[in-house]
């Protein structure tokens, strides 16, 4: 997940949220595309496909915010990738998920 | 790095602890036995499981589950057969009794639940991975859970030779495969292979155990790329929550052979992130 996006059980979703990513079935097929704005009858049907999380876009993300997750995303993969070095495909993996993790922001 | 405590296990011995180990129901040998058959005994398996209420109990909560985003509840494993199909539920049911067969294991240093919690993340990127790529994402799941498994064997066949281990890598901050080598003489990918071996299960899935740390990237469908980059995905996206995770370097012809642009990574981290906690948790219960 990143900043601008909230994983919220489908339970706390409201009507009027949009949805930052797509909502997939098992077999990678598109249940409701990114950037959709949730209404009731969507909600219910979600719920009846027993879909129970789903990620939406952050309304309220600040500057000071965005940069202190940027700063927690960035601390977390130096740790985690400490043994590969700069170069690589480790390397390019660990691009993709930063960029993956921020957004935007990246 | 410091001198390791030597404490050099044999082949021998590692054979006696797999001898030693709760065998698997034979209900999954069975199935096992079909893995490159697809759809083989779909009867057979719904009559043996139904008999198992422990196990039926835990596949039903698995396929109700947001893994399978079904649109309507599945209350019996004829059900779960004729909607997630035999391949899927014969998985399940291979997941949870690997998982039972160890439940039990306890250590003074090795962290179990990080360990579950790695296999079952690798399993999923595995599964992932493997629809991209247009593989058999049944296959792939099982080699992701089971590709360290050996570490199983040397913890619970060896202890004291393990904590040996643990306490070299804690020393030296290296990776775990590291540790094994110059402590024990050999790694868990071995001891996994021969594990797969001993349950009879097929030679396709010994070899991806064998090789998950030095794939070749030029057979895709030996699987053995695919649980590679899984597991170093795995490792990468924090998912078995130990503060001593290391990502294992990711090898170029893996990367190169996957072609996986941003795109498609950040569908695939995607799919992973929002079934792992729930499937882990299913999984994870007794």
């Amino acid at each position: 997940m990143n900043a601008s996006q909230l994983q919220l059980d489908l339970d706390e979703a409201e009507t009027g949220m949009k949805l930052a990513a797509a909502i997939l079935d098992s077999h990678g097929g598109t249940l409701l595309p990114a950037g959709v704005e949730l209404t009731d009858a969507m909600l219910t049907s979600l719920r009846r496909r027993g879909v129970d999380m789903i990620s939406v876009v952050n309304e309220r993300v600040s500057e000071a915010d965005l940069a202190a997750e940027r700063e927690r995303v960035q601390q977390s993969l130096t740790r985690l990738f400490r043994r590969c070095g700069e170069r690589g495909a480790s390397s390019a993996l660990r691009q993709s998920i930063l960029r993956y993790r921020l957004g935007g922001a990246a | 790095m410091n001198a390791p405590e030597a404490k050099v296990i044999t082949m021998t011995e590692v054979l006696k602890s797999i001898r030693d180990l709760p065998a698997l129901p034979i209900i999954v040998i069975e199935l096992m036995g079909t893995l490159d058959q697809e759809d083989a005994g779909a009867g057979m398996l719904a009559e043996k499981l139904s008999r198992d209420q422990a196990l039926s109990a835990k596949v039903l909560r698995l396929s109700n589950s947001s893994f399978y985003g079904l649109s309507s509840k599945v209350t019996t494993i004829q059900q779960a057969i004729a909607i997630l199909g035999f391949n899927s539920v014969r998985t399940l049911v291979t997941t949870a009794s690997v998982l039972d067969t160890f439940a039990s294991s306890e250590h003074v240093t090795f962290n179990f639940k990080g360990f579950w919690r790695h296999s079952i993340a690798t399993a999923l990127c595995a599964k992932t991975l493997a629809r991209h790529l247009r593989l058999n994402q049944d296959q792939a799941f099982i080699i992701g859970l089971l590709h360290d498994i050996g570490r199983l064997v040397l913890v619970t066949g060896s202890p004291e030779h393990y904590a040996s281990v643990v306490s070299y890598r804690e020393q030296n901050d290296c990776y775990l495969i590291e540790a094994e080598s110059a402590t024990l003489g050999l790694d868990h990918t071995m001891v996994g292979s021969a594990l797969a071996a001993h349950w009879k299960f097929p030679v396709l899935i010994q070899k991806a155990i064998a090789n998950h740390h030095a794939p070749n990237a030029a057979d895709p469908a030996s699987l053995s790329p695919i649980v590679h980059m899984a597991d170093c995905m795995a490792h990468a996206l924090g998912l078995s929550d130990d503060e001593s995770d290391l990502v294992s370097p990711v090898l170029l012809p893996v990367w190169s052979s996957m072609s996986l642009d941003q795109e498609a990574l950040d569908r695939i981290f995607r799919d992973i992130e929002m079934q792992f906690e729930e499937a882990n948790k299913i999984l994870m219960q007794a």
